[in-house]
């Protein structure tokens, strides 16, 4: 099972304590995070809070207003995203699984845009603060159930058929955010734009609540089914032989995924391949046991989004890239290699 | 127990079963066999709950399986179904672990069954291996040890408790299936109740004390196994000539096969 270099490569890793690993690479990230960027900041003056007058001011307003909550949404973004993908690869027993595969995310971006041509601007005080949150997570379950319904009603639970009706699915919302842009105006389809490339560059402490309201709760509840996916590994029926609800793991899973990809989509717009990549990573150093897995994931999808980002907004400084494109960037030769690598593994 | 009562499962307008009545004896190593496609597997899913029969009831302890709650009932019945692969790599203890999973076990009092699981599987050495890594008859012992980890505590106070298998050996060398059906008949005599899919019938004969034979979805015969093992019935089940001689060693049977055209 393991992929005889990627061991290897790791190996060094798997004897220290994965926690402490994953937690030094996400504070690691989040320094560099902090005092990279267009504007330089003098950290050790910021810190010591000696420094003089005008300046100062410009320089903390920077830090505490403009990249510290693109940080905190970056981790929380990131590390969702991750811990969804981790769950949502162990509930269908499949490693090419992505909530970006099977409808999660596109639902979630169709929702977005819907939100954005007839609702922006129309909602008021929580509304609008959560209103795009709550649809996006809406677009997430609803796409996602009509996948799995299809997919259970039509195709007995098959796997490859769940993928290739996932991909039905994006194209469907994917021509649906296409029929949207052409009736908005201007401002509406720079919005959209934004959305479907995926950009921190929003980030505001708002957001930040926002988005942890939603994520936090359905992190921890979904952390309760860390034993039930591991089960899941045996396949449904065992499932039910162990004395578990299968209908009811793949309810709530779902769900609780749906609302962390949801609350990711709406803050960030579709930032891709995290959510596949970060699983893996974590699964060929530190094994495949749910209950690890899940925490482990989001701490290092956090760690990763976290200098995707660092990477977008410094790349080509002062412009900023979309910090989807990197992701994608990333992602796409990573997805070949696991695609290989499975095609190998099955023909032996 | 497990009574049956008329069950008939058809899928897809195909009959798999037909109309079978039978009770699971208690405190006894049950073995049904029968050729490919009589209807073996899907016989133990329909006793195991995993499949609703089309027509008629299974009762487990005098209530209907299909109203009973899978977490109690999990509690009372393991099941060890063939081929159980895993898509992601977890530690053998980890597969093992699944047996745990309704409890509320201690970290200690769990690494405590899963290692007298697994030494009672015949499978210690196996502990800290990842489970894709393992050969066929080794995945068998580590899937043993898991249903056991499952009905531990039954196992340990001796009481009553259902252990469904499906060809548990299949894959393992003889010294293996001699080992796993040994355990069967120990945990039948200490209170279990056992029932096992064999396809090797010297296997069945040595160890089963009773026998289910099944043919195109029928229960063709049932009773002690040195009954069953009668060279007619098994010739036609088979659809071939078989005769069974007298055991050197013991006081069972060995069923001998002998050349269709000769």
């Amino acid at each position: 099972m393991n992929n005889g270099s990627g061991a290897l490569f790791f190996a060094p890793l798997k004897k220290m304590p994965a926690q402490g690993v994953a937690v030094t690479l996400l504070l690691l990230a989040a320094v560099l995070a902090l005092f990279n960027g267009s504007m330089s900041l003098p950290f050790q003056a910021l810190l010591s809070g000696s420094s003089d007058g005008q300046s100062f001011a410009i320089e903390q307003a920077v830090l505490w207003h403009i990249r510290l909550p693109r940080v905190v949404l970056a981790i929380l973004v990131g590390g969702s995203l991750a811990y969804a993908g981790a769950a949502i690869q162990g509930l269908f027993r499949n490693p090419l699984a992505e909530p970006g595969l099977i409808g999660v995310a596109s639902g979630s971006a169709l929702a977005v845009g819907l939100y954005i041509v007839f609702l922006d601007g129309v909602l008021s005080g929580y509304w609008a603060l959560y209103g795009l949150n709550l649809f996006a997570f809406a677009g997430g379950c609803i796409a996602s159930f009509l996948v799995l319904k299809v997919v259970r009603h039509w195709a007995a639970g098959s796997v490859t058929v769940l993928l290739l009706v996932g991909l039905a699915f994006n194209a469907i919302t994917m021509s649906g955010n296409g029929l949207l842009t052409f009736i908005s105006d201007d401002q509406q389809l720079r919005t959209m734009t934004f959305w479907t490339m995926g950009s921190l560059g929003r980030s505001e402490w708002g957001s930040v609540v926002a988005s942890a309201t939603l994520m936090i709760p359905a992190l921890f509840w979904l952390r309760r089914y860390g034993v039930a996916l591991n089960l899941m590994q045996l396949g449904e029926r065992e499932t039910e032989y162990s004395g578990f609800d299968v209908r009811r793991i793949q309810r709530n899973v779902i769900v609780a995924s749906a609302v962390l990809v949801g609350a990711a989509v709406a803050a960030a717009g579709i930032i891709g391949f995290v959510g596949l990549i970060v699983p893996h990573l974590v699964r060929l150093v530190w094994g495949a046991n749910h209950r690890t897995l899940l925490p482990l994931s989001f701490l290092l999808g956090g760690a990763l989004l976290v200098f995707a980002d660092t990477g977008a907004r410094t790349l080509i400084s002062p412009a900023e890239l979309p910090v989807g494109v990197v992701t994608s960037l990333l992602g796409g030769p990573f997805f070949l290699w696991l695609l290989i690598s499975q095609f190998r593994k099955n023909r032996l | 127990m497990i009574a049956l009562k008329d069950v008939g499962v058809s899928v897809g307008g195909k009959d798999l079963l037909t109309s079978v009545w039978a009770e699971l004896p208690r405190n006894a190593l049950t073995a049904i066999i029968g050729p490919n496609g009589a209807g073996k597997s899907t016989l133990l899913n329909a006793m195991a709950g995993g499949i609703s029969p089309t027509s008629g009831s299974v009762a487990f302890d005098g209530f209907r399986l299909a109203n009973m709650r899978r977490f109690e009932l999990a509690q009372r019945r393991a099941v060890l179904s063939q081929n159980l692969e895993l898509p992601f790599p977890l530690k053998v203890e980890e597969v093992v672990a699944l047996g745990r999973a309704l409890k509320a076990d201690t970290e200690v009092q769990q690494q405590r069954v899963i290692a007298a699981a697994l030494e009672r599987a015949r499978a210690s050495e196996l502990a800290e291996r990842v489970f894709s890594t393992l050969s066929g008859g080794e995945r068998q012992r580590v899937h043993f040890a898991r249903v056991l980890a499952q009905l531990w505590e039954p196992i340990e106070r001796g009481e009553p408790a259902t252990l469904l298998l499906d060809e548990p050996t299949s894959a393992m060398d003889m010294h293996h299936q001699h080992l796993l059906l040994e355990q069967l008949q120990k945990l039948a005599r200490n209170g279990l109740t056992v029932c096992c899919v064999l396809h090797d019938l010297n296997l069945a004969a040595l160890f089963a004390d009773h026998v289910w034979a099944l043919k195109n979805g029928r229960l063709h015969a049932s009773g002690p196994t040195d009954e069953v093992f009668d060279d007619r019935l098994l010739s036609d089940i088979y659809e071939m000539p078989l005769v069974t001689i007298n055991h050197p060693q013991r006081a069972s049977q060995v069923v001998v096969a002998y050349a269709m055209t000769g």
